[in-house]
């Protein structure tokens, strides 16, 4: 009896520290849409990544609405409907040069879950935050972005791991609608 | 007489002209060999800074300024700064690297604060120019190997003829260590 326990600790240790059984390399760019407000408030986000914001400067704190996340490498890692959710905050004291004041750096969270709660992932993006280069055209992002535990479709629940450049545009002046992009081109490892 | 006048008029308009500032979307490359790094924030102006209290510091000295390589065929390409040298001041906060996997991998976008001392000339070399530059962004290093992708935005925070500005970053930084770089500027400036 006691070596058939022994046994069994061992197969439940062994399985615990077990690598994953697969572990394949992907390309995928991942987006996302959304309307990203105009913050009034002198506060960094509280969440994530998006709360990193030093204690010794100023983040105003953006979150957008009608969020979405969306693969749009068309690989096989699909992203069931969910809720999304968008924090930025914009670092007013760290910006490049005034006046203008033309670029900003940006500490931000994507959050996804999906409907089901099957699927979910997290991506934190530190990017600039700039002004229109051309007159009339949407701020840019420009930065990178890392998934951090993400678990999503392909076929079966799969993890995904990964990071990558980053660039987006907002239009502030665009109160409805979708007013914000960020595409998030990614490398990792997709892990069965 | 009139003439004389009209001429008189015309190379005044002429010389205003020449000094007058103008805002438009302009150019530059910015290529040299990067230091590796050593521990700590660099410590000149918008470099001087590490949030995570985790930095390193990369140096380029000697750095050539010019136009992007696509500005060499164009006749009129808006320039930044005009031609010269650049030493660079990167801070990169490794401490600030951006969350990743789970799964014991180590994400590898790391944020960078900068600085770039530009002395170059522009009109012919006709007026010289020195220029410092407040850059930040992010240098990701991509997961199949080779130079890391550095995308961001710049400042121009102090121009000897008070030209002001921005705009985007995007190049390469040698992985993993010493190397050379490859920055290319872009934005509107008014010089």
């Amino acid at each position: 009896m006691r070596k058939i326990l022994i046994l069994i600790a061992i197969a439940v240790l062994g399985f615990k520290v077990m690598p994953a059984l697969a572990q394949i390399p992907y390309n995928a760019d991942f987006q996302v849409s959304g309307n990203l407000g105009i913050s009034s408030s002198s506060t960094a986000c509280s969440t994530g990544y998006a709360a990193f914001c030093p204690s010794n400067h100023t983040c105003k704190c953006l979150t957008a609405s009608q969020a979405s996340l969306h693969n749009a490498s068309g690989g096989s890692i699909t992203i069931p409907p969910g809720v999304t959710t968008v924090d930025v905050a914009k670092d007013v004291t760290d910006v490049t040069n005034t006046p203008p004041g033309g670029c900003f750096p940006a500490y931000a969270d994507v959050n996804y879950v999906s409907t089901d709660g099957t699927a979910h992932a997290t991506i934190n993006i530190f990017a600039t935050l700039c002004k229109p280069v051309v007159a009339g055209g949407p701020l840019s992002f420009s930065g990178g972005g890392a998934i951090e535990q993400a678990t999503l479709i392909d076929v079966f629940p799969i993890t995904v791991t990964g990071w990558g450049t980053l660039t987006g545009t907002y239009a502030p002046t665009s109160t409805s609608g979708q007013n914000l992009t960020l595409d998030l081109m990614a490398s990792g490892n997709v892990l069965f | 007489m009139n003439r004389l006048v009209v001429g008189f008029l015309a190379i005044l308009l002429s010389a205003g002209a020449a000094h007058a500032q103008v805002t438009e979307v302009r150019y530059a490359l910015i290529s040299g060999t990067a230091s590796a790094p050593v521990t700590g924030q660099c410590t000149k102006g918008y470099s001087d800074q590490c949030i995570s209290g985790n930095c390193s510091c990369v140096t380029v000295t000697g750095a050539t300024v010019g136009p992007f390589s696509t500005c060499f065929a164009a006749p009129n390409c808006p320039v930044l700064a005009g031609k010269g040298t650049a030493d660079l001041y990167l801070t990169f906060d490794d401490g600030l690297v951006m969350p990743g996997a789970s799964t014991g991998e180590s994400a590898e976008c790391v944020p960078f604060f900068g600085i770039a001392k530009l002395t170059t000339t522009r009109a012919r070399g006709t007026i010289s120019v020195k220029e410092k530059l407040n850059l930040t962004g992010v240098s990701c290093q991509p997961t199949t190997g080779g130079a890391k992708t550095v995308l961001g935005g710049f400042g121009v925070a102090v121009e000897t003829n008070g030209g002001t500005g921005f705009g985007k970053i995007r190049g390469f930084y040698p992985s993993p260590a010493a190397g050379p770089i490859s920055l290319t500027l872009h934005g509107p400036i008014t010089q």
